[in-house]
């Protein structure tokens, strides 16, 4: 189960401080433009639409991305 | 697969959802059904590239499917396709090439709702190249017999809860060691661009550099390249006209030369080769690559004027893989 929307490495996730690596298409998509959208608007409220997206897409993708969600959440993260 | 209109009327009348590409005069023969069409007259099937207006190539959806609905959008309606989407599921999205659609979801679809969260595959169709500019390409809405030339089609496809749809690109090309290129907004045909910084007129950089073409733009999305085509470069008019969109923020660079496509395009291919429910294929690949007769990896397709595997893209092999999840 995922931790929560409001977990600290979603919000490094999106603003770059946080770096996944991965070769699944999607989620390379999400997170640069993802990060694109933050650029172009750098405030909380932007952060907090993004993670709850980024939040939604890891949840209907749990069982595919393990390896990604394990190098996001680390320890907070159980399968 | 490839087959012949009557072996496709055969596979209507099962009423199993069908996703088809063939010529406009193959696909009208069609009766109506559960399918949706594009036009194109390229396919890559087991014996290799092939061009043929009488062929039809088609794509059967996985029988343990739950539901399916077709839609047409229009530029207005086209933001809602994610929406109407259902919520476990894809969906398959044809445009017409050089439509207001085929633009409108070029540029629009990273902003729509829903986006990546919900799965959209497909492609532009096209029509022979001697008839690009004279003959527009169409989509077909199999169910009602409609052929548009100026909206967009979509077949919205339901799934059990024990399966899961994900997208795969498979791209030979990566970026090359030149130029770091960026566009200060957002589309098809660009003007002005910023070279390593340096504010340029994007067609006098490509003549100056004597740039190839036939390779595209690369960008890096985390580890992803996509690709961006060059359709033309005008020097006089300093208009360069782009198969995709670029988007500002995005730092692109000119991929490198591919010596053999073919070997390239099968070490890229993934180890495990399921059975991919939809795939694509480009048409600049299989007119660079002299794909006509090759085999280019043991991936079936059909030949499109660009792919969609979320957003449009370029020069690219798409796959819509089914998982257990």
């Amino acid at each position: 189960m995922l931790p929560p929307v409001t977990h600290p490495a979603l919000r490094d996730l999106i603003v770059g401080n946080k770096e996944i690596t991965t070769t699944k298409f999607g989620f390379n998509l999400l997170l640069t433009n993802n990060r694109i959208s933050y650029k172009k608007n750098p405030s909380e409220a932007t952060v907090k639409q993004l993670a709850q997206a980024t939040h939604e897409f890891l949840t209907r993708y749990e069982n595919l991305y393990q390896s990604e969600l394990k190098q996001l959440f680390s320890g907070d993260y159980h399968a | 697969m490839l087959n012949t209109i009557a072996e496709v009327t055969k596979m209507i009348a099962t009423e199993k959802p069908l996703l088809l590409a063939g010529s406009e005069s193959a696909l009208a023969q069609l009766p109506k059904g559960n399918w949706i069409g594009g036009t194109t007259s390229y396919f890559i099937d087991s014996d290799g590239g092939t061009f043929s207006e009488s062929s039809i190539f088609v794509d059967e959806l996985p029988d343990f499917v739950q539901g399916f609905k077709i839609a047409e959008y229009s530029v207005e309606t086209l933001p809602s396709i994610c929406a109407d989407a259902p919520e476990k599921g894809f969906s398959v999205l044809i445009l017409p090439a050089g439509s207001s659609v085929h633009t409108a979801y070029a540029e629009g679809a990273p902003r729509y709702e829903g986006f990546v969260l919900k799965p959209v595959v497909g492609w532009v169709s096209g029509v022979p190249l001697p008839e690009v500019g004279r003959t527009d390409p169409k989509v077909f809405n199999g169910q009602t017999g409609a052929c548009f030339s100026a909206c967009a089609i979509a077949m919205h496809v339901a799934l059990p809860a024990n399966k899961i749809a994900d997208v795969e690109i498979v791209n030979v090309f990566k970026p090359g060691e030149g130029d770091k290129i960026t566009f200060p907004k957002a589309g098809f045909v660009q003007e002005q661009c910023l070279v390593n910084g340096k504010p340029m007129n994007f067609a006098q950089y490509l003549a100056g550099i004597q740039a190839d073409i036939r390779l595209p733009l690369t960008a890096n999305y985390n580890g992803s390249v996509i690709n961006v085509s060059i359709q033309s470069a005008d020097e006089a008019t300093h208009v360069v006209r782009l198969y995709a969109p670029v988007f500002p923020g995005v730092e692109y660079s000119f991929a490198a030369p591919v010596a053999d496509y073919v070997s390239a395009f099968e070490s890229a291919l993934p180890a495990k080769k399921t059975d991919a429910a939809f795939a694509c294929n480009c048409i600049l690949n299989y007119m660079y690559a002299n794909l006509g007769g090759k085999s280019a990896g043991s991936v079936p397709s059909m030949v499109t004027f660009g792919e969609i595997a979320h957003q449009l893209l370029n020069q690219t092999l798409v796959r819509l893989m089914i998982h257990n999840c």
